[in-house]
């Protein structure tokens, strides 16, 4: 079949087919705007009032909720607090034991130091003594010295007074002043 | 209800056309109403050939003029009132052809109809009876080919217009058009004598 043929038999379709439309067309197309209109204005005012609705709600809700949670943090924060207080005060106090232990020690140290420091100056000042001592006993134990042995032990009485050296020294010279007397008084 | 009547809406000239265009974009009182009496029938009868002659025509003359009172302001003057009524139509009865296939499939409702072969017993209804199979012929077609088929055999505009209604190329448009016509041709050839 030719196209000619084709575009008769399509133009000519629709031939004795008319389709009606009611007279008042255009008054139901205005009224149905109008509707379409009014749904939608309710269907806004109603998305915004449930919108209102629903922000009052959740502020009044938050509000509420702000003020439970102040009370609760109040008793939480006053029991942090009195928690927080005690462990300073216990770390206070180890703070100072541990502080004053340690001085104790350090204090400790020293003595035990000074004394040490003061044994030996002890020892030092005995040991001197003594060598003085035994100086003083050989001289004294020779005639020809025996003078300068009584001078040693003089001096060591003079210079080491408190030290069993000194004690000794006094001892000797003791001896021998009483030694002398009575050799004096044998020969009277 | 309202008397129902047969309109066919007689053409305005060209100035009689811009005047009205013209009045009916500012929205002036009582342009709509001449708008709907000068187009209502051209428009009922392309949405009935674009539907496949179904009668839910109506409805979609309906929504076209509703399209059209609603974007009054945005029609600008750029294409003659009968033109921008075509757009607005085509696109209402895409639409509604959507709507319709959806509805079927869910109802499962057989729409397509199959021509009848045989001629018919009564010799002088041949007349008749080829206008009914030419339009299930083309009532047949897929839409968009549907579209090409009447606006160019029906509302005789040409390959370029046909293109710039529906939004396709002038090759798409003689493409559809020759699909359809080799669709027709299976289909009106044993009905019609050489």
């Amino acid at each position: 079949m030719d196209l000619d043929r084709i575009a008769q038999l399509v133009s000519q379709a629709d031939a004795g087919v008319t389709p009606v439309v009611r007279e008042d067309l255009a008054r139901r197309v205005r009224r149905r705007l109008w509707r379409r209109r009014a749904v939608r204005g309710t269907a806004a005012a109603a998305v915004l009032l449930l919108g209102v609705m629903l922000s009052v709600k959740m502020l009044g809700g938050r509000g509420e909720q702000r003020v439970v949670v102040q009370r609760t943090d109040v008793r939480d924060l006053r029991r942090e607090c009195e928690r927080l207080e005690n462990e300073a005060e216990l770390h206070e106090r180890v703070a100072t034991l541990l502080v004053s232990n340690e001085r104790r020690e350090v204090r400790e140290r020293r003595r035990l130091e000074d004394v040490a420091a003061e044994d030996g100056v002890a020892m030092q000042v005995e040991r001197s003594a003594l060598i003085l001592l035994r100086r003083g006993e050989r001289l004294a134990s020779y005639a020809g010295t025996r003078d300068e042995g009584v001078d040693v032990y003089r001096q060591i009485v003079r210079l080491f007074p408190r030290t069993q050296g000194g004690e000794a020294a006094r001892k000797k010279l003791d001896e021998m002043n009483s030694n002398g007397a009575t050799e004096r008084k044998e020969q009277s | 209800m309202a008397a129902l009547a047969a309109m066919d809406g007689a053409e305005l000239s060209g100035a009689e056309e811009s005047a009205l265009a013209v009045r009916f974009a500012r929205m002036e009182a009582g342009a709509f109403e001449e708008v709907v009496a000068a187009y209502q029938g051209r428009v009922a009868r392309l949405a009935s050939r674009l539907l496949g002659w179904d009668a839910e025509v109506d409805d979609v003359v309906q929504d076209v003029f509703l399209a059209a009172l609603t974007g009054a302001k945005g029609f600008g003057g750029k294409s003659s009132l009968w033109t921008w009524l075509t757009t607005i139509t085509l696109n209402r009865c895409r639409r509604h052809l959507r709507r319709r296939a959806l509805w079927r499939r869910f109802w499962s409702v057989a729409r397509r109809t199959t021509l009848s072969e045989g001629a018919s017993a009564d010799g002088t209804a041949i007349g008749a009876e080829t206008s009914a199979r030419v339009r299930e012929a083309v009532a047949g077609l897929p839409p968009r080919d549907r579209e090409v088929v009447v606006l160019f055999y029906m509302e005789g505009h040409s390959a370029e217009e046909v293109g710039r209604l529906t939004g396709d190329t002038a090759n798409a448009v003689q493409v559809r058009l020759s699909r359809a016509r080799r669709k027709l041709d299976e289909v009106l050839a044993p009905l019609v004598k050489e």
